[in-house]
């Protein structure tokens, strides 16, 4: 089954990659007519990430939230259906793709480069099950993973979308879906960190240890909060917002896979496994 | 079974400080926040150790003025739900940071290493004892469970139960977690009996034996936690429980493997005030955004 799943998740990064290069062709060659192939790709692709993920569950018999490959799965799975969903603006009309195409598939390339990055690498760290060792056994891993995915999509389809505006393709709802994204990965973001706090002082009697990965994730919330700030009581629009929207992707980004791979943390369980 | 020990509660506290709150509502933000403060001022002397009501003190500080200035701009009709969610959002806030700064001045955590069977004296807490250690292990080598059956107190008091990972024992005022495990090797070395506690989880530990100097102490496999591997200046050998062999010409009996916990025995943190203040924070959250997302953006 292990072999199957590398096959799975190696034709879905090769998918991404069509998808990423179609899309980004569509919007630095102004070929319109590729944009339908880039949102094919990713398509294809987020169903066969959802197959991996199946077949890893049902390999495991756990959701797969434990190791860099399942994580990988899941983050870069969560960053193709942000792809594909298409967040109306405030007049709630107007879809991007309808209205700008060469916009809408720069955004559908940037989020498939991204997914097919992240699944590629997670992919290379090996594919065997990690075990379900007694640290993860807790009702708030889910809630903590669960909708930091939830923060991780938003954020990405927020920081897609100032791609675009930064790349001079916006469209008129593009600061309000900016706007909408954001808030929803803010929102989401502080569930994650909540839960993640109460898991922490089930394992470890402290809600907050100051670990590089917590401060990492406060910082990246704080980023994202103060982006909204800038927006409600500043009238942060267009580019700044824009730049805001990378940053915020950038942050948690950093968060969940910078910081980890580059400094000691609490967060590899050895001492209790 | 737990028999929880109940904590004695200096005089004063949180509900003297939050007293001034209900002769501020017909006042000035300005006045609530100072007969707050005023409040906090005097109590803290009161209490030993203070820190129990540094973080209530500042809380009510910060709440009371946004509490006076919320009802009197109701009790004026002059705010709206979206003004009204935006202040118990950041009152909710306030309550969050007060409980942080609550549990930062708590006392230290205090550990416990122990192998099966010892006892130890931990500052504040009188003995602890570990009874037994269970585990549940996987194919791998890694654990699904572990547990550790514990017992103590003090002279009159006296507690036993156990603690899992993820799921503390609870004694009352403290809770007791399993913060490291491992296992404990039984060696006589040169004649003396030694229990060595190494923390195998990133490789080999050292150790210091007797007639041998430095030697490092690794399991064979992590799926066989019996066989370890003991390296010295002289060469290593590997040893099952009863077997004997010598280290850099010193003979070593390895008696049998035993298991060990690292506890972390934590005061209980500012929960209470913590779980209020998120729960007015989303209330807050969600009023704001109720009445805010209905209209346009100025």
């Amino acid at each position: 089954m292990n072999e199957a799943l590398r096959l799975l998740l190696w034709a879905t990064v090769g998918l991404l990659a069509a998808g990423a290069a179609a899309g980004l062709a569509a919007a630095l060659l102004d070929a319109a007519r590729l944009a339908p192939a880039a949102r094919g790709a990713v398509v294809v692709a987020a169903a066969s990430g959802a197959a991996a993920i199946i077949l890893r569950t049902l390999e495991t018999g756990h959701a797969p939230v434990v190791g860099n490959v399942e994580n990988a799965m899941t983050f870069s799975w969560i960053l193709a259906a942000a792809a594909l969903i298409r967040v109306r603006s405030s007049s709630m009309g107007d879809p991007e793709a309808a209205a700008a195409p060469a916009g809408g598939a720069l955004r559908t390339g940037f989020l498939a480069a991204c997914a097919c990055l992240l699944l590629g690498w997670g992919t290379l760290q090996g594919t065997a099950p990690a075990p379900m060792t007694s640290p993860y056994r807790s009702p708030w891993l889910g809630v903590h993973v669960l909708f930091y995915v939830l923060a991780f999509g938003a954020l990405g389809a927020a920081a897609a979308e100032g791609v675009r505006v930064l790349s001079g393709r916006g469209a008129a709802g593009s600061d309000a879906r900016v706007g909408r994204c954001l808030a929803f990965g803010f929102a989401a973001e502080a569930i994650g960190i909540a839960g993640g706090a109460i898991w922490a002082h089930h394992l470890w009697g402290h809600y907050w240890n100051w670990d590089p990965v917590e401060t990492w994730s406060l910082v990246s919330w704080l980023i994202v909060g103060a982006v909204l700030h800038l927006r409600r009581s500043h009238g942060l629009a267009g580019r700044g917002l824009a730049w805001g929207a990378v940053l915020s992707f950038a942050g948690i980004a950093a968060s969940v896979w910078g910081v980890s791979l580059l400094e000691e943390t609490f967060h590899d369980y050895e001492a209790i496994r | 079974m737990t028999i929880s020990i109940s904590s004695i509660k200096p005089p004063g506290g949180p509900p003297a400080l939050l007293a001034p709150l209900a002769s501020a509502r017909a006042g000035s933000i300005a006045a609530a926040g100072a007969a707050v403060a005023a409040a906090a001022a005097a109590a803290l002397p009161r209490g030993a150790p203070g820190w129990r009501y540094a973080g209530p003190a500042l809380g009510a500080a910060l709440l009371a003025p946004l509490a006076a200035y919320l009802f009197i701009r109701l009790r004026a009709r002059a705010l709206d739900a979206a003004s009204a969610g935006r202040l118990l959002l950041h009152a909710g806030l306030a309550a969050v940071v007060a409980a942080a700064f609550m549990d930062a001045g708590r006392p230290p955590d205090r550990y416990a290493h122990l192998a099966d069977g010892e006892t130890a004296a931990v500052d504040g807490v009188g003995t602890v004892r570990l009874e037994s250690f269970g585990a549940v292990p996987d194919p791998l080598g890694d654990h699904r469970r572990m547990w550790a059956d514990l017992s103590g107190g003090g002279a009159i008091v006296r507690w036993n139960g156990r603690a899992e990972v993820n799921e503390p024992l609870d004694l009352g005022g403290r809770l007791v977690y399993i913060v490291g495990a491992g296992i404990a090797p039984r060696l006589e070395v040169a004649g003396r009996r030694l229990v060595l506690k190494p923390d195998l989880a990133r490789g080999p530990d050292r150790f210091d034996l007797p007639g041998i100097g430095p030697a490092s102490i690794a399991l064979a496999s992590k799926l066989d936690e019996g066989i370890i591997e003991i390296g010295a200046a002289g060469g290593a050998v590997r040893l099952a429980p009863g077997e004997e062999a010598p280290v850099g010409g010193v003979p070593v009996r390895y008696d049998r493997a035993g298991r060990w916990v690292r506890l972390r025995i934590v005061e209980r943190e500012a929960f209470d005030a913590a779980a209020v203040g998120l729960a007015v924070l989303c209330a807050g959250a969600v009023l704001w955004a109720l009445a805010g997302f209905k209209k346009p953006a100025p």
